[in-house]
């Protein structure tokens, strides 16, 4: 008797299948914000928190938008304004316009090489910190030492590619089970 | 679920941004306009996470720990050396002191002196850097019985390190000095002049108003001063240092950079608080 190819198993239908799709997509956003609450818990010198999450948004907004609502962007900027900025609603605001950016240069960027992808985070991380800082010192009513955005977008910057290969795996890794 | 039709749907997906966008300044301004509700959220937030910050804390402060002791050993003997020129030296205080301190005795029975009482305190773990790039906080773990209220005093091993801002029923924020917003009344110990000891979000917070004439003096030892009865006379604060051609600085004598675990001290003050706790005063616990 012939034996049947093996093939795909087949996905589970109704509710569980709804499970494994929510959780899939809802995996970058919870790794973001467990990536955030690990970097808040140093305590020297300036918080690394929007440094570090906002690879994170821009790579999942190119190459997963739908892991990376903006509504999510939105909850996740208002509860990292919760955590850390004094100046509440600051980081939200600089987050979804930042997404909002990244969002509409997706078409194009997608199909770029990742030299380029970095250099375009780059200009992006000084724009969104240079937003963050000009937030800052109008929510103080004086201007804050502009060193501050040149520290978090090297670091921030210095940060893309490592988190970036990270979320490349998982992105290819999510593939697989799709 | 409701079934949108597709072109319904296609603007809906395009109203959403805008639409947050709108809303991000709309939490903006709410956190302007409504400042406790903000608090409030703050709190219940930190107190949730908190827990988790204590787990995630005990791996780093492993690492740190493992860290530091390899550097000891690495430094023994240099260190070794420094300490015992330390150790000659303290000598030296050692017996100033102790002639002091019997001179100070005699006077004081002489004078009939009544001594301060020992005022109580708690302490607490540092889990979580509490601000962001343009703040300088801390969170701390407090137990869900701890004493804690706005206005108390944190000071580590070496001295004063902030005031108690915003308490949670699991945790508390601290406002460090170097915080921008940190104003501390101070006095300097060789003059008695007093200052105000301004914080800018970098390490050394600076020196203002002191009175015409006196300037501070590098090397100045800078402690806290009662003006406005917001903290007791007499905790170390630093010393007094001028960069060149700038503003004078205290170079404070705790460590902001590696705090791991502060005192909270209550020393009874209802001075100047943050303006939302005016609104709010809260009962002192545990004191008659």
């Amino acid at each position: 008797m012939k034996r049947p190819k093996p093939g795909k198993v087949e996905p589970p239908s109704g509710f569980l299948r709804f499970l494994d799709n929510f959780m899939r997509n809802a995996l970058p956003v919870l790794v973001t914000v467990v990536l955030a609450v690990a970097v808040i818990t140093q305590d020297q010198g300036p918080s690394l928190a929007l440094p570090v999450v906002l690879p994170a948004v821009f790579f999942w907004t190119i190459f997963r938008p739908a892991a990376m609502p903006p509504l999510a962007v939105f909850l996740l900027g208002v509860v990292l304004d919760l955590l850390v900025s004094p100046n509440f609603g600051a980081l939200t605001v600089c987050l979804i316009i930042t997404y909002a950016v990244v969002f509409r240069m997706r078409g194009s960027l997608i199909k770029q090489n990742f030299y380029v992808i970095a250099l375009v985070y780059a200009l992006v991380a000084l724009g969104c910190f240079t937003l963050s800082w000009l937030m800052n010192s109008i929510g103080y009513f004086r201007l804050l030492s502009p060193r501050f955005i040149m520290y978090e977008t090297l670091v921030s910057t210095g940060m893309y590619p490592i988190l970036a290969l990270a979320f490349t795996g998982m992105h290819r890794a999510m593939e697989r089970f799709e | 679920m409701i079934r949108l039709s597709i072109p319904l749907r296609q603007a809906l997906g395009r109203l959403s941004l805008p639409v947050l966008i709108a809303m991000a300044f709309g939490v903006m301004l709410l956190g302007k306009a409504d400042a406790l509700l903000v608090e409030r959220m703050r709190t219940m937030v930190t107190d949730i996470v908190t827990p988790i910050w204590s787990v995630l804390q005990q791996p780093v402060s492993a690492v740190s720990d493992a860290v530091t002791e390899a550097r000891t050993l690495w430094n023994m003997r240099a260190e070794n050396q420094r300490l015992r020129e330390e150790n000659d030296h303290l000598r030296r205080w050692q017996d100033t002191a102790l002639a002091l301190e019997a001179e100070n005795s005699l006077l004081r029975r002489q004078l009939a002196w009544v001594p301060e009482p020992a005022p109580s305190f708690f302490t607490a773990r540092v889990v979580a850097d509490g601000g962001g790039t343009y703040a300088r906080a801390v969170l701390l773990a407090t137990g869900a019985r701890a004493p804690v209220r706005k206005g108390q005093i944190a000071l580590d091993e070496r001295g004063f390190v902030g005031r108690v801002t915003e308490v949670g029923s699991r945790s508390a924020r601290v406002l460090l000095a170097t915080d921008i917003n940190s104003r501390i009344p101070v006095t300097f110990e060789g003059t008695r002049a007093r200052a105000i000891m301004v914080g800018n979000n970098s390490a050394r917070p600076r020196l203002q108003h002191w009175p015409e004439g006196q300037l501070p003096r590098d090397g100045d030892r800078v402690v806290t001063s009662s003006e406005a009865s917001a903290f007791p006379a007499g905790l170390p604060v630093g010393i007094v240092r001028w960069p060149e051609g700038g503003v004078p600085e205290v170079e404070l004598f705790a460590r902001l950079d590696r705090l791991d675990v502060v005192r909270l001290f209550d020393f009874g003050l209802q001075g100047i608080l943050p303006p939302e706790a005016v609104a709010r005063p809260e009962p002192r616990q545990g004191r008659r």
